[in-house]
């Protein structure tokens, strides 16, 4: 449904180009949960961001981007904003700041409705109450009526999705969902999403750095490092067997409860820093901070290619042991 | 929101009560005898001890406050030199400020607000800088300089707008034409102040999530600018308002001086230039007491336009 | 470069500062502009041709040029001579008030904000009362009580500035108290005072400077304002203000006897707003130029 092929997306900064994404490229399929994660920088939300063009005017796009069978990189503005919150959705991490503070909740979903699927006011009323209840919100017809500083950070953000599903999306884009708020919280937004995807069939694209979000609902994970992709598997795969030394690193460092034999293990830090993304490395970009790194990793940009079934990693030295 | 009225209301009694003293014992710092200060200029026995009575002068200044304030409240402000009711004379001048003020906050509003827009949706590009910059110098330029060059153009050497005067709303057009040059000048200092406001505003909220938010949901860029981020930029700059008023009556005074206008402002100067106290104090008051609750009002408004303080 | 120069900070600082003004030449432009009138107040007895009394009763209202470059009002004054000892009546008040202002607001503001509590409620609602006058009106009042001069004049406009000044040093105080080094120094026994001049203050000294000179403008036209409505510099003192209002009755008469004061100030409050605030830009570290 969806085909993104060499994406590349770069920004002309005062102190020079930084290199966001290099040749990113990812399907997605319908009703798949597909979850991107690395670190802050690495490029995950600006690469979703790029395929309906949020980004700023010093955004340089390139690559395709087909989605049923049209290329979004080609698309006219006009074209693309039909796209935008009706086919394409998106939620942000923010609930508090994403809701415009003078609007009433009701207002900010019939927008939507009017906007896109012209529905009088009554129908567009109509509906909204049925998003709310979609997501789960008590006393939907009353909260219609109020402002978004009104109601608690779940809410907020159960809102921002009902406006993202109000159009009947085929793809929602989740970036960060749960990051803002409270670990209980999370669980109940986590839970609205997969029951969304069940219910309504919609493909979801999870953006976060959260190891824990990804195990929860996704079906495949991308691994993103500095721009491009370290590795790609479906979920359980990719938990039972990772082979990139970054991947490696990050579940190293995701703490496990005591289970009350042996020594506890010390949560593992990633050595050194993310690479500055002015200047393209002609190299494996994790190269500085892995265990594994030699000669060739530092002279050859490591080829994307299946070590595994159905399994693919940038690396020169896969494998699932130090 | 009632909290907050109540608040912002109880603080703009005490700033009226301690304004009221300040002018009170403004009146009593004159040198000479406050009685002569206080309407008998003449220094006719008789009057003299009138005022003395009235004024209650040989009593402690506290009780004097407290009387001269009932007296106020009661729209008794005393009687100027002419032997006129001060506070009937001023309510006559206040409409013809008023309109003025009226007019010029209309032409400022509906010049400096889009200007403002404007140069934050074009940021950096031509347009921003040229209406900056002309922003900048509707600031620098010292407004009554603008009326005499207005009157000079307009007045003298075309002939199209009379060089100064009222005339009143019995003939709305010769009163428009009379009106129209003192409004434009008046407007510009406001003017340039509200481009700039605006412009530093609308900045803020275009780089808001919401507006992010706004683009994500496929809506138009006229309505992502002129609906959500207007919206809460033109709430932001309400704030700026109240003390521009200030700004406005200062600026009615001088207008109406160099226009030959007969309203409040040129009230005020007339009764300095004629060292006539009483009416001093009066209009000093009023003015003050004025500005205190137009600022309330201002404040009244923008509770009721900001959403989380009208629903706390 | 000296390896002193370069670890001293405040020369370094100096040094960025010079550099990052330069980048703007609008601003240096003001600075320039702004730097040519205080030259010709300071020197205006040796500039001006002719004494702020001279009068010429065979050459009233004499059109520019000749003799009198600038022309003559209708009491035969040089207006070329007048509009620089106006710059020097317009700079002597704007300076003064600005100052004036600073000398009394600024301790004022640093109390409120070291102090804060009921010390810094008592100052706020102090400075409500004096904002509750519009400037015009203050002006009137103490013209009133007073008398109308020069030195009123002044005075009126520094009132009118300290509340700006307050504010600003409170909220300067406000967040430099935060700062480690104040419990450092509280703890090597230093005095509120001590901190508050010595620690405190000089920290503030460029927005201050900033804030004067976006001030003085200000004050420049306020004292155009307070003459022309006769409150301020009385005749046979001149200044700009003074000037405009010969101009008004004359206006029919002589037009010309309004543009060139009214030139003059719109030059000068310009070049003092454009420097002031290229020099705002330069100082603030969030720019990047």
């Amino acid at each position: 449904m969806l085909e993104v092929s060499d994406l590349s997306v770069r920004f002309d900064t005062d102190d020079g180009t930084v290199h966001a994404v290099d040749r990113m490229a990812f399907t997605l399929d319908q009703g798949e949960v597909l979850g991107i994660v690395g670190e802050s920088g690495c490029g995950k939300s600006v690469t979703c961001m790029s395929l309906v063009r949020l980004l700023p005017e010093t955004a340089h796009i390139t690559g395709r981007a087909v989605f049923d069978g049209r290329d979004l990189l080609g698309l006219s503005p006009r074209a693309l904003r039909r796209v935008r919150g009706r086919d394409i959705s998106f939620i942000f991490q923010e609930p508090m700041t994403s809701l415009n503070p003078v609007f009433t909740v009701g207002h900010q979903i019939m927008e939507v409705l009017v906007r896109h699927l012209e529905l009088s006011r009554r129908a567009a009323h109509a509906r909204a109450v049925e998003l709310l209840e979609l997501v789960r919100i008590p006393a939907p017809e009353r909260r219609l009526h109020e402002y978004p500083h009104q109601l608690s950070g779940g809410m907020r953000q159960r809102v921002m999705i009902a406006i993202a599903l109000a159009c009947d999306p085929k793809v929602l884009v989740a970036d960060e969902p749960t990051t803002a708020l409270d670990v209980t919280i999370q669980a109940g937004i986590l839970d609205l999403m997969r029951d969304i995807r069940e219910r309504l069939g919609t493909a979801i694209i999870l953006i976060t750095h959260n190891l824990g979000v990804v195990a929860d609902i996704a079906d495949r994970v991308i691994v993103m490092y500095a721009g491009r992709k370290a590795e790609e598997a479906a979920v359980g795969e990719l938990f039972a067997h990772p082979q990139h030394p970054y991947t490696l690193g990050l579940l190293g460092a995701v703490p496990r409860p005591y289970e009350g034999e042996g020594t506890r293990e010390r949560l593992q830090e990633i050595p050194g820093r993310v690479p500055s993304l002015r200047e393209l490395p002609q190299a494996c970009a994790f190269a500085d901070r892995c265990p594994r790194a030699d000669d060739r990793t530092r002279s050859e940009i490591p080829p994307f290619r299946e070590v595994r079934p159905d399994h693919y990693v940038a690396c020169f030295h896969p494998g699932e042991s130090e | 929101m009632g909290g907050f009225l109540i608040r912002r209301t109880g603080a703009a009694l005490v700033v009226l009560v301690l304004a009221s003293m300040l002018v009170f014992l403004g009146v009593r710092a004159i040198p000479g005898d406050p009685a002569i200060a206080l309407g008998a200029e003449n220094r006719d026995p008789a009057l003299l001890a009138q005022i003395r009575h009235k004024y209650m002068l040989d009593r402690p200044l506290p009780v004097q406050y407290g009387h001269w304030i009932w007296l106020g409240l009661h729209g008794d402000l005393g009687v100027d030199q002419r032997e006129l009711s001060v506070a009937h004379t001023i309510v006559s001048r206040i409409p013809i400020t008023l309109e003025l003020a009226i007019l010029s906050m209309l032409i400022a509003t509906l010049t400096g607000i889009p200007a403002g827009v404007i140069a934050a949706v074009r940021r950096g590009k031509p347009s921003d800088h040229a209406t900056t910059a002309v922003a900048l110098v509707g600031l620098s330029v010292p407004h009554f300089w603008l009326g005499l060059l207005a009157i000079i153009w307009f007045a003298v050497d075309l002939h199209w707008l009379p060089a100064g005067g009222y005339v009143g709303w019995a003939h709305p057009i010769d009163n428009l034409k009379h009106m129209i040059m003192p409004a434009i000048v008046l407007s510009a200092g406001f003017s340039a102040v509200l481009m700039r406001q605006m412009r530093s505003s609308m900045l803020t909220s275009l780089g808001a999530d919401y507006v992010r938010t706004a683009r994500a949901k496929g809506l138009s860029e006229l309505r992502v600018v002129g609906h959500h981020a207007l919206r809460n930029s033109l709430i932001t700059v309400t704030t700026v308002m109240g003390l521009q008023l200030g700004a406005l009556i200062s600026g009615a005074v001088v207008t109406e001086t160099v226009f030959r206008i007969a309203g409040f402002g040129r009230l005020t100067i007339e009764a300095v230039n004629q060292r006539d106290y009483t009416l001093i104090q009066g209009v000093v008051l009023v003015a003050a007491a004025g500005y205190v609750v137009a600022n309330l009002l201002v404040d009244i408004v923008y509770s009721l336009l900001n959403p989380r303080i009208r629903i706390s | 470069m000296n390896a002193v120069a370069v670890v001293n900070p405040r020369a370094r600082r100096r040094r960025i500062l010079r550099r990052r003004l330069l980048r703007r030449p609008v601003a240096v432009a003001g600075m320039v502009v702004a730097f040519a009138f205080v030259v010709m107040a300071v020197f205006a007895p040796w500039l001006a041709p002719h004494s702020s009394g001279f009068t010429d009763f065979n050459h009233v209202l004499a059109k520019p040029g000749g003799k009198y470059p600038l022309g003559t009002d209708e009491l035969g004054h040089d207006e070329l001579s007048r509009i620089i000892w106006g710059a020097r009546a317009s700079m002597q008040v704007g300076v003064a008030a600005t100052l004036l202002a600073m000398l009394v607001a600024v301790p004022i503001g640093m109390i409120a904000g070291y102090y804060r509590g009921w010390v810094d409620t008592a100052i706020a609602r102090a400075t409500d009362v004096l904002l509750s006058f519009p400037f015009v009106i203050l002006a009137v009042g103490l013209a009133a009580i007073l008398g109308p001069s020069l030195d009123n004049a002044t005075l009126a406009l520094g009132i009118g500035a300290v509340p700006a000044f307050i504010r600003i040093a409170r909220g300067e105080t406000l967040a430099l108290r935060e700062e480690d080094y104040v419990p450092a120094a509280i703890a090597n026994g230093a005095t509120d005072r001590t901190i508050i001049f010595r620690h405190i203050l000089p920290n503030m000294t460029s927005t201050l400077l900033v804030q004067a000179t976006l001030t003085i403008p200000g004050a420049i036209v306020g004292e155009a304002v307070l003459s022309f409505l006769g409150l301020g510099v009385q005749p046979p003192q001149t200044s700009w203000g003074v000037m405009l209002q010969t101009a008004q009755d004359q206006l029919q008469a002589a037009p010309r006897l309004a543009v060139f004061p009214g030139i003059a100030l719109v030059l000068v409050v310009l070049a003092f707003n454009v420097f002031g605030d290229g020099l705002r830009d330069a100082l603030d570290p969030r720019t990047t130029r």
